[in-house]
């Protein structure tokens, strides 16, 4: 099932700041939308917006034509990727996974991860930052949620986890819809199958990677 | 989504615990158990999670469940916990 969601007229402000106006977007089922920006244009509290922590002034967010609240998010739809990681410390890999996924069939995607099995018997606490990321963006990718945002889910990711965080992404884009924001633009760019830039409070299209050094988010001659 | 919600309850509650153990010593009496973990030991221990684990909020929303009704069932079960506590006690000093 193709499933839609869908932002109108959102207008954002932030202790009487504007941080948001007029933001309107789409994401179906097989999108990668990736979100470029400068530091504190919004892009994070576009995402905590269509996840339900933060409400905006005005507009509303849909999914599938009905309007979005805390119940959709808790039922399940949309699953957020925070920046920071947000696992419980003070449990192990083997202890964590079943907190999400009871039914021991679910767990196999996980579990049979070969980066995952060799940290298994781990606390989440003594795992690299980059470790608890991949396990944090694991656990969310294989929810049964229609979309996934991720915010800077690249940060402190080696290359080789980069790598598969993209193929997960790209294996997984056939059921879901992805929203991804990170200023590792270059690993962004390379699986996005829509661009938009965020800047000024508005949100639009783009169409070719230049146009990321035209708006000016990255200097000129960098691509 | 017991288990999901039990994990956040151990966790809130060590410190609500840790609390009470030491509202206990300090008065040296045995109603202070029930009144400090069903009201002022769980006051504080959603306070130190809030400061120092916020962030995990987002694990249990995740899941499927709200910081609103993870607070409120953890304050509901321990508030019923120290009623039952309290009387046991009260009835063993009335003895």
């Amino acid at each position: 099932m193709e499933n839609k969601l869908e932002l109108k007229s959102i207008e954002f402000f932030y202790s009487r700041k504007n941080i948001l106006k007029n933001v309107n977007l789409v994401c179906m089922t097989g999108d990668i939308i990736g979100i470029f920006g400068r530091n504190g244009s919004g892009k994070s509290t576009l995402l905590r917006l269509i996840f339900g922590t933060l409400k905006p002034k005005s507009g509303q967010i849909f999914l599938n034509d009905k309007p979005i609240g805390e119940k959709l998010v808790l039922n399940k739809y949309i699953a957020y990727h925070h920046e920071d990681i947000f696992l419980p410390q003070d449990i192990t890999v083997r202890n964590l996974i079943p907190l999400y996924f009871p039914k021991g069939s679910d767990q196999n995607n996980i579990f049979y991860d070969s980066r995952i099995s060799k940290i298994e018997r781990q606390k989440v606490s003594t795992l690299s930052p980059g470790e608890q990321k991949y396990l944090q963006f694991l656990l969310l990718v294989n929810l049964n949620h229609d979309f996934v945002l991720l915010d800077e889910p690249f940060t402190m990711m080696e290359p080789l986890l980069k790598n598969a965080i993209k193929e997960i992404i790209i294996k997984n884009k056939f059921r879901k819809g992805f929203i991804i924001t990170d200023h590792y633009y270059s690993d962004v760019l390379e699986i996005a199958t829509r661009k938009m830039m965020i800047r000024d409070k508005s949100i639009w299209e783009i169409s070719t990677d230049d146009e990321l050094a035209d708006s000016g988010y990255l200097p000129n001659g960098i691509r | 989504m017991t288990e999901l919600f039990f994990r956040y309850y151990r966790d809130v509650t060590k410190y609500n615990v840790l609390f009470t153990l030491f509202i206990t010593v300090m008065s040296r009496s045995a109603f202070a158990i029930p009144v400090s973990f069903g009201v002022a030991g769980n006051i504080f221990s959603f306070f130190i999670y809030t400061h120092f684990q916020s962030i995990e909020y987002y694990f249990y929303l995740n899941g499927g469940l709200s910081k609103n009704r993870i607070i409120l069932n953890t304050f509901l079960i321990n508030f019923l916990l120290s009623f039952i506590l309290f009387i046991v006690i009260w009835k063993i000093n009335w003895n």
